[in-house]
């Protein structure tokens, strides 16, 4: 089979009113970037998108990752007349014992036949050649999908789930603390779907931790980085904050007191980048730091708005989005990442700001941010 | 400012001797051919190898044919190991080694265990010496194979090589006897068939040559299988084109190192003196894994319990480069089993350090590393 092209449909931009034309039009730029090396062209159809080419498993592959596309059909094209639809669709259609139907869509109001009478002509003549197919209207197997349109009729059997989502920069910038666990990718991605370009910050704990786990955090960064078209990685050197912490406050404020820090410098950050809000991987309750109280105690670091998209999901939930993502097998490579190392024995669970405010006036944490700040190092991926 | 690279992981890899990247690099640029080969450029490569070999034979009095060349040491391990094992007779079920060998020793016998083999490990000393009554007591008529390595690339321990030769020797029991020496070989006093001793395996970038080329030496009269087939080269022992310029590599830095191997000795001596006394004043604590004999170029010392990888950045964050126990398990978050197998606890494991030394490491380069290790001290001390 000779394909025509991908047959791109996006269901809920269509949705958008009057901004639908900047939706459609970042999108297929979106598309258009992605498959920049690959010679295709992209028509605008009435609510759909065209990416004209031929049958690509890659291009197939890339468009599979590009937010907003709701699904996708390989077509062929035959000119929009009857017996020759009814040809084309007696050699796509297989001779095999499965249910059966046609789902005709008339774009072209002036083709003399409605959806449902092609419907039925179309199905009148496939059947008699391909005995082993039922008629099942509710539940097939197999379907045979027509657009009729003035210019061309397509004709598709397969239509496969996209990742749905909005076009990458329909939102707002965003920056997301990632940490090389399971967790902070998954946030991220979870923002890109929403149409977020998203820009990553990483505390790199050296030399507590290993030039491994920067590498680690960079491969995560460059595989999410095939979701959107370009990313930015700010690397911020934190082993010095983290000794100061260590040597002057109580353990068990620890991490707290790491990650008011963390979204302190990750505030000024997305201040210079013109990213408007913070993205963690924190879910109420999955470990100590991460309980209501000292989401709460934590946040006032700041006041720049924090997102959390996965507040409310089980680990189990977050281990299944990463591997359907593919960050999974990078996130459990064996090097420690900053939070693992001088984690207290005892955490603190349901601190109060004021204990926090108390333990921060022993560092002299204004000099730290700005101390970290000015060694920033920013990675184009 | 990037600071002057102080290096203390020699043996992990050393850096190539100038005189040999010179060579190699000249070597590179002119043209040359297939060792094998019919026309005069590959007749040229080939008289490069025989030169090289010639070298090695008579460094251990053995003819040239005994001299077989390999991409490693881990290679030329395998070589011995296996290749003997293949050709040994059914009655003779029973290898003995150390529980402190290389890897590449310990991974190729656990495979031979799966295959009815027994390994039998000799009891080691907390210095890391092989007890050599307990050699006496297990050996018998059923023991095919001894391996043994010269020097412990852990912690330096010397074994009694040519006693442990001897020994076998005079049991009568025809039982092959390979020295992993790999890093003894242009350190340490070494010997081949006057110590009894049956596959001798070297390895070029341990001396300052390049990576990527070892040897074992062989007994004349012991019968080896190969592991790869094909052109038949090496003898036949070892097919594939031979690496010309690594072996060329290997051949000069080991002219170098054996000629100077009794002065390097000497300086080496005084550095490795000069550190562990100098350790040996810190306010802090610090043990000497390394026993008092043994080879000068490694030291081997835990730091009170920090852990050995933050130490290692830490010192590297000063210039100063390091293994943390052995390099190749530092990757592996596991406990070095040299250091287990010499009774270290835990905490002595992962605050263990190895600095090793070469004959190209300076005075001036202890005492940094002397001067660096205080502060990064009293940084982790909480």
């Amino acid at each position: 089979m000779k394909i025509g092209g991908y047959l791109i449909r996006y269901d809920e931009l269509a949705l958008k009113g009057k901004n639908r034309f900047l939706f459609e039009k970042q999108l297929r730029n979106n598309i258009k970037e992605k498959l920049k090396e690959v010679s295709v062209t992209i028509d605008y159809l009435w609510g759909r998108l065209l990416v004209r080419c031929e049958e690509n498993p890659e291009v197939r592959g890339r468009l599979l990752k590009v937010f907003g596309i709701s699904s996708l059909s390989p077509i062929v094209e035959v000119p929009s007349d009857l017996p020759l639809i009814q040809k084309e669709a007696l050699s796509l259609v297989p001779n095999r014992s499965s249910t059966f139907r046609v789902t005709s869509r008339r774009v072209d109001k002036k083709f003399p036949l409605t959806s449902q009478a092609v419907n039925i002509e179309v199905a009148n003549f496939v059947l008699p050649h391909r005995p082993l197919l039922n008629i099942d209207l509710n539940h097939p197997e197999l379907e045979l999908g027509i657009e009729i349109r003035e210019e061309k009729t397509f004709l598709f059997l397969e239509k496969e789930k996209a990742l749905g989502g909005l076009p990458v920069g329909t939102g707002g910038k965003v920056l997301a603390l990632l940490s090389g666990g399971i967790d902070s990718p998954v946030a991220a991605w979870m923002m890109m779907k929403r149409g977020c370009p998203v820009e990553f910050i990483h505390f790199y704990s050296y030399p507590y931790t290993s030039e491994q786990s920067k590498e680690k955090v960079l491969d995560l960064v460059r595989h999410l980085s095939s979701y959107q078209n370009k990313s930015f990685l700010h690397v911020i050197a934190f082993g010095k904050i983290q000794e100061e912490i260590q040597k002057h406050c109580d353990e068990r404020y620890r991490t707290l007191l790491y990650r008011r820090m963390m979204q302190r410098i990750a505030t000024e950050v997305a201040h210079d980048r013109k990213a408007r809000a913070l993205v963690t991987g924190e879910s109420v309750g999955q470990v100590a730091s991460q309980t209501v109280e000292n989401i709460s105690a934590v946040q006032t670091a700041t006041d720049i708005c924090i997102l959390r998209p996965l507040v409310g999901f089980n680990k189990q939930e977050t281990i299944e989005w990463a591997q359907k993502i593919g960050t999974y097998e990078i996130s459990i490579r064996p090097f420690e990442d900053c939070c693992t190392l001088f984690q207290p024995q005892a955490p603190a669970t349901k601190a109060r700001l004021l204990d926090l405010l108390g333990q921060e006036e022993r560092v002299a944490y204004k000099e730290l941010v700005q101390g970290a700040l000015s060694h920033i190092e920013t990675l184009s991926i | 400012m990037t600071k002057k690279i102080r290096y203390f992981d020699n043996a992990a890899t050393t850096f190539c001797a100038p005189k040999v990247a010179e060579a190699l690099a000249e070597f590179f640029k002119t043209p040359h051919g297939n060792p094998s080969g019919a026309h005069h450029l590959a007749f040229e490569s080939s008289q490069i190898l025989k030169q090289s070999r010639a070298f090695f034979s008579s460094q251990f009095k053995v003819k040239p044919e005994q001299v077989v060349f390999t991409a490693s040491g881990t290679e030329a391990n395998n070589l011995a190991l296996s290749g003997v094992l293949q050709t040994v007779s059914k009655e003779k079920n029973i290898i003995l080694t150390t529980p402190i060998e290389h890897s590449s020793v310990l991974k190729t016998l656990e495979v031979w265990s799966k295959k009815g083999f027994e390994v039998g490990f000799l009891h080691v000393n907390r210095e890391g010496q092989v007890d050599l009554e307990d050699l006496a007591q297990k050996l018998s008529s059923k023991v095919a194979l001894v391996s043994v390595m010269a020097v412990n690339n852990e912690i330096g321990t010397i074994q009694p090589t040519q006693e442990i030769g001897m020994l076998l020797k005079n049991s009568g029991y025809s039982t092959a006897f390979h020295v992993d020496a790999v890093q003894a070989f242009g350190k340490v006093p070494l010997e081949f068939g006057s110590w009894g001793i049956h596959f001798l395996t070297i390895s070029s970038h341990k001396i300052h040559g390049p990576i990527g080329a070892g040897a074992l030496i062989l007994d004349s009269k012991i019968k080896l299988e190969p592991l790869l087939w094909g052109g038949g080269q090496e003898h036949g022992l070892r097919s594939g084109t031979e690496s010309v310029g690594m072996i060329y590599g290997f051949y000069l830095a080991a002219q170098e190192i054996l000629q100077n191997q009794n002065k390097n000795h000497e300086t080496v001596l005084a550095l490795k003196q000069k550190f562990i006394e100098g350790v040996q004043k810190f306010p802090f604590d610090v043990k000497l894994n390394t026993p008092l004999q043994s080879s000068p170029y490694i030291l081997n010392l835990s730091f009170g319990g920090y852990e050995s990888e933050v130490l290692l950045r830490m010192l590297e964050e000063e210039g100063i480069f390091v293994s943390p126990g052995a390099s190749c398990n530092a990757k592996k978050r596991k406990p070095s089993h040299v250091l287990k197998s010499i009774g270290c606890t835990d905490d002595e494991v992962f605050s263990a350090l190895r600095f090793s030394f070469s004959p190209y490491t300076t005075e001036e380069d202890v005492d940094e590393a002397l001067k660096a290790l205080p502060p990064i001290l009293s940084r982790l001390q909480k």
